[in-house]
């Protein structure tokens, strides 16, 4: 087992809902969401990004229109659809069950280590 | 020097060294190729092409600005490579193939594959060898000793590995097989730059994946056809060589039989007593004997170069023009023996006889001596050398003293007298051709001091040797007359001669014989057993 690995591994598998919660608040173009995710530290490439996006979109959990830009190539501006806000409710509750779920479980073992 | 190109990416210009652009288009492709079987395959290439473009923009320092290698690979390290594409995106439904890819680009573990790149026979060894991370020179060894001192059966194991381990086809396969990890980099490094093979690594992965059974079966029947194939070649060269062996000392044989001996004169060969055979003239008894070695020499090395092509399917023989001449002799070779032939057998056309009859000088008050002239005798007795002496001495020595052509029977006479009767035959072209040559035959016999000396072949012109000439003599002997039968002419005797003891020819000799009630007695025999 190599530690990058299993990390990528456990980004790979909040990616989607951290891309949903970040559409979710306001409407954002490919690069934005980049910045943001590289940020977060979310993203060691950007490649990954793109194919995950078209699959959000082809579900019908996003949507996305295009806007002239003044420094380049038009835009691709992303906003979620009310499947997606409900997929991400959805999300949002795994997401909180799962984090309980990993504190518990590694804090306990902490203590277990620690006695 | 570099050649810039004019780029356009997501509606924007670019101007890039040939370069970098030929890296972009590579990576591009890779890119394409990767998400062939995703969904919605064009959003992501777009989204794509338009952030390299944004990334490009971005990096553009001035408005002539040319892209280099250096900011492509830049761009394309912020991308990333199309596997961590993949690995990021991976849909739940995507094949194993990818997850076994994904797996190796992370963790860059090794698959045992056949290296038919390097292969001896299946390229197991190799593969084997890349798998544990050996020389393919050491594990070959190793196989090859447990095969021996396994008794063979290690190649069976051989055998099995060959049809069950699949072999390493595609690009990816190469790099699994040898453990490196499966990225554009290490691809690059591996087929050199060749973009073709790197769009066709990704087709091959994809097909492989959807035809994963199906290949697998036709894996089997390839491996079994490729088997059998290389053991067919295996018969195929020891065919060759029994060929190519049976050629040569055919070549060999005939070569010293008919030059080395006959030419060169060595006597009691094959072909000397008959170099004058054909009743021709000499320059075309000399061609014939040259069509006939060439007739027998000319398929023997046709069939030591189809040896050779067995051997070796790319070995050459005299060239398309030494070819043609020398079909073109074999055939003129034919025609001429043929013409040989016909001339031959127009010359045995017609059978004529020829009669004589001499009267004996001995009474029946005197016995009779027969005996058979030796050759000595008469080369010595005659030394004026005859103009058939040659043919005579090589005659002899090949037949032997007697010539199956002279015969003698003995009959009785109802005349009271002694007579010899010579009957002799010949063939030729025409009737009184034939009778000529009869009537020519020169045959050696005197009668002196009761004793008849009869010579065991015949005399013939040089000319006239070969007219299957034969001679029937019949020796009439009157009533009461004895014979004295030398022994020395028992094989010109007829094979029945009438006598009261039921003798072969052979046992007649050395007996005195009396000619009585139609056939000879015996006077000096051991009496046969009474009844």
């Amino acid at each position: 087992m190599n530690i990058e690995n299993t990390t990528a591994q456990m980004r790979k598998g909040v990616l989607e809902f951290c891309i949903l919660s970040l559409i979710a608040k306001e409407d954002l173009y490919t690069t934005e969401i980049l910045n943001a995710l590289k940020e977060g530290e979310m993203l060691v490439v950007e490649g990954t990004i793109y194919p995950l996006l078209t699959r959000l979109k082809n579900a019908d959990l996003l949507s996305y229109r295009w806007e002239e830009s003044t420094s380049g190539p038009p835009r691709k501006y992303y906003a979620i659809t009310p499947n997606g806000e409900l997929f991400l409710a959805e999300l949002q509750n795994a997401w909180k069950t799962l984090n309980q779920a990993v504190k518990k479980i590694t804090t306990h073992k902490k203590k277990v280590n620690h006695e | 020097m570099n050649k810039t190109i004019n780029i356009n990416l997501a509606s924007t210009f670019f101007h890039i060294d040939e370069d970098a652009y030929r890296i972009l288009k590579q990576y591009l492709t890779s890119l394409e190729r990767t998400f062939q079987n995703t969904q919605g395959k064009e959003d992501i290439m777009n989204d794509i092409e338009m952030r390299i473009a944004e990334l490009f923009q971005e990096r553009k320092k001035h408005t002539s600005y040319v892209f280099n290698t250096a900011d492509v690979e830049e761009v394309i390290q912020v991308l990333g490579q199309p596997e961590d594409f993949i690995s990021g995106a991976l849909d739940e439904e995507q094949n194993e193939d990818h997850n076994a890819r994904t797996k190796n680009t992370t963790h860059t573990s090794k698959k045992f594959f056949r290296d038919t790149d390097d292969r001896y026979i299946g390229g197991v060894a190799s593969g084997l060898a890349h798998y544990l991370g050996i020389d393919p020179t050491w594990m070959r060894l190793a196989l090859l000793f447990a095969a021996v001192f396994s008794a063979g059966t290690f190649f069976m194991v051989y055998v099995v590995l060959w049809i069950l381990v699949p072999e390493a086809k595609t690009t990816a396969d190469k790099l699994r097989m040898k453990g490196e990890p499966i990225n554009i980099n290490n691809i690059e490094k591996k087929i050199k730059e060749d973009f073709e093979k790197v769009s066709e690594k990704f087709k091959d992965d994809y097909e492989d994946a959807r035809s994963t059974v199906k290949k697998k079966s036709e894996n089997f029947f390839g491996q079994l056809e490729h088997f059998l194939k290389s053991l067919f070649r295996i018969l195929f060269k020891i065919i060759g060589l029994i060929i190519v062996f049976v050629a040569f000392m055919g070549c060999i044989g005939w070569f010293l039989s008919f030059f080395l001996v006959s030419v060169f004169g060595m006597s009691n060969s094959f072909i000397n007593p008959y170099i004058d055979f054909f009743n021709t003239s000499n320059t075309f008894s000399i061609l014939v004997w040259i069509a006939i070695f060439l007739v027998v020499i000319i398929p023997l090395l046709g069939l030591f170069a189809l040896g050779r092509k067995f051997i070796n399917p790319r070995a050459h023989f005299f060239g398309l023009g030494g070819r043609w001449t020398i079909a073109g002799l074999w055939i003129g070779s034919v025609f001429i023996l043929s013409i040989a032939a016909v001339n031959q057998i127009r010359q045995f056309a017609f059978t004529a006889d020829h009669y004589t009859q001499e009267l004996l000088l001995t009474q029946p008050s005197d016995t009779l001596l027969l005996k058979a002239t030796i050759e000595k005798k008469t080369i010595s007795q005659n030394p004026i050398i005859r103009s058939d002496w040659v043919f005579r001495w090589r005659h002899h020595r090949f037949f032997g003293h007697y010539d199956e052509r002279v015969r003698l029977q003995i009959k009785p006479n109802n005349n009271p007298e002694n007579l010899l009767e010579f009957y002799t035959t010949a063939d030729g072209p025409k009737w009184d051709l034939a009778k000529q040559y009869a009537q020519n035959i020169n045959y050696n016999w005197q009668e002196e001091d009761h004793t008849l000396w009869l010579d065991p072949s015949l005399n013939l012109e040089i000319q006239d040797r070969f007219r299957r000439q034969s001679l029937e003599m019949t020796l009439y002997l009157e009533e009461g007359q004895i014979l004295y039968i030398d022994r020395s002419v028992l094989k010109m005797l007829d094979r029945t001669i009438p006598n009261d003891q039921d003798y072969s020819r052979s046992r007649m000799g050395d007996h005195y014989w009396k000619m009585h009630n139609d056939q000879l007695e015996c006077l000096d025999c051991v009496p046969k057993k009474e009844i």
